[in-house]
């Protein structure tokens, strides 16, 4: 019979039959403990060369004018490409009202950018910055082209007094220096024939993107977050959503994103 | 820090002999995994008020000596210290029941790479699971899954497929 691997090791680690030396283990740990209190003691030695130099240095580096990069400057920050954004600085310089942010992770990624959108994915859930040039009759029940309305003054009330959304009351925020209003909505009564746009889920088309043709629709089981802010010489509406269940989480992080946007018109 | 308290003599009494043999698998020479169980009991001492309250205090002492064979500068002097001791001591405190298979199963042993035997050894010596051999080793109970069966593949080719492997939980 084949023997076993543990019977081959027993054999190859023999059979030692001393007892363990504890005078000669207790002279090692005196040395292990002297020679850990000198390293303690140099650690602190250091520690305080340095401390003494840096407040020798202090005037100096109070002085010292501040770097590009100390700031979110939009002039130190990378141009926005797609692709995933490593954590830094990002300015969306194609956009028609450009604007800066700020990401501390990798888990952002670029996936549209042109001149009225600019569009930001993280984990499956977007954040898009648009411009729009029209919105689709509340009372219609299709979203053809020849529903299409202009924009309305206030956005934020027409979202509001939306018949097939449930908003909630507009609360004031400010983004990257502009001042706006934010709504949430959720669908509750979505059109009776889902348009393409919403791949087959039942939704509410809302408004077009300026340029693009590209239509905003939200869909059942969504909530939805608008922010429309009012800059020089146009309107720019946010919007990002994710699944009722996920909404809050990715709310988050998109509050902290967009805290850290800066409009370059403001 | 006084004389040795009792609990932690109680230890090495305990841990003392397993830990030489786990090392002479690893290092291939009873001397210097002699020495190097020492000085691992050494730094066990250093730090017992830690180490005592541990649930596994053995699996530290393991982990110390482990790292302590794995460090070059530290063997050289375990091999220098065994080589002095060995020259000076008359009678010898080891013995090989089986002489041609220790030599042989440390030989194979010595053609692994250190991870792949230290996973061995852990494993199917020392009889710990994989995870507290990943725990030990610093790394996921997938790559120790795999080193041990690049491990076994080594042992086989240097010792001949003839051995049964038996184990508590599977690799």
């Amino acid at each position: 019979m084949a023997p076993n691997l543990r019977e081959l090791l027993e054999a190859g680690a023999g059979d030692p039959h001393d007892l363990p030396d504890i005078e000669a283990i207790w002279n090692r740990t005196r040395r292990i403990v002297w020679r850990r209190r000198v390293a303690a003691t140099l650690v602190v030695a250091a520690v305080v060369v340095a401390a003494a130099l840096s407040f020798r240095a202090l005037p100096t580096l109070v002085d010292r004018e501040p770097r590009p990069a100390d700031d979110l400057n939009p002039r130190s920050a990378d141009t926005l490409r797609q692709g995933q954004l490593e954590p830094g600085a990002y300015v969306a310089d194609a956009f028609e009202h450009p604007f800066s942010f700020r990401t501390s992770t990798d888990s952002w990624s670029a996936s549209v950018l042109e001149p009225t959108w600019v569009g930001l994915i993280r984990r499956a859930n977007y954040l898009h910055v648009q411009v729009w040039d029209g919105v689709f009759d509340p009372k219609s029940r299709t979203a053809r082209p020849a529903d299409l309305e202009p924009l309305p003054t206030d956005l934020i009330g027409w979202l509001e007094d939306h018949p097939r959304l449930d908003a909630t009351d507009p609360v004031p925020v400010q983004i990257g220096g502009v001042s706006g209003f934010r709504i949430d909505a959720r669908v509750t009564e979505p059109l009776p024939t889902s348009p393409p746009e919403c791949g087959g889920l039942p939704c509410v088309v809302l408004g077009r993107v300026a340029g693009e043709g590209e239509l905003v629709d939200v869909e059942v089981g969504q909530i939805a977050c608008f922010v429309v802010l009012d800059v020089p010489g146009g309107r720019i509406l946010i919007n990002y959503r994710a699944p009722v269940e996920r909404f809050e989480r990715f709310s988050t992080s998109a509050e902290r994103l967009l805290a850290t946007f800066e409009f370059e018109a403001s | 820090m006084g004389s040795v308290p009792l609990e932690f003599e109680g230890f090495c009494h305990e841990s003392y002999v397993p830990l030489i043999r786990t090392l002479t698998l690893y290092c291939g020479d009873p001397e210097v995994a002699r020495d190097l169980a020492q000085e691992a009991l050494a730094r066990t001492y250093a730090s017992w008020r830690r180490v005592r309250q541990m649930a596994y205090p053995r699996l530290w002492l393991n982990r110390v000596a482990i790292n302590l064979a794995n460090s070059r500068f530290r063997r050289l002097k375990a091999e220098r210290r065994a080589l002095e001791v060995e020259r000076t001591r008359s009678g010898r405190f080891h013995v090989d029941p089986d002489p041609a298979t220790a030599v042989a199963v440390r030989r194979a042993l010595a053609t692994l790479s250190p991870r792949q035997r230290a996973a061995v050894i852990l494993r199917f010596f020392d009889d710990l699971s994989v995870e507290q051999t990943a725990e030990l080793m610093n790394c996921g109970p997938g790559t120790v899954k795999k080193l041990t069966k690049r491990a076994l593949d080594g042992l086989r080719d240097q010792l001949g497929s003839g051995f049964r492997v038996e184990v508590s939980d599977g690799t």
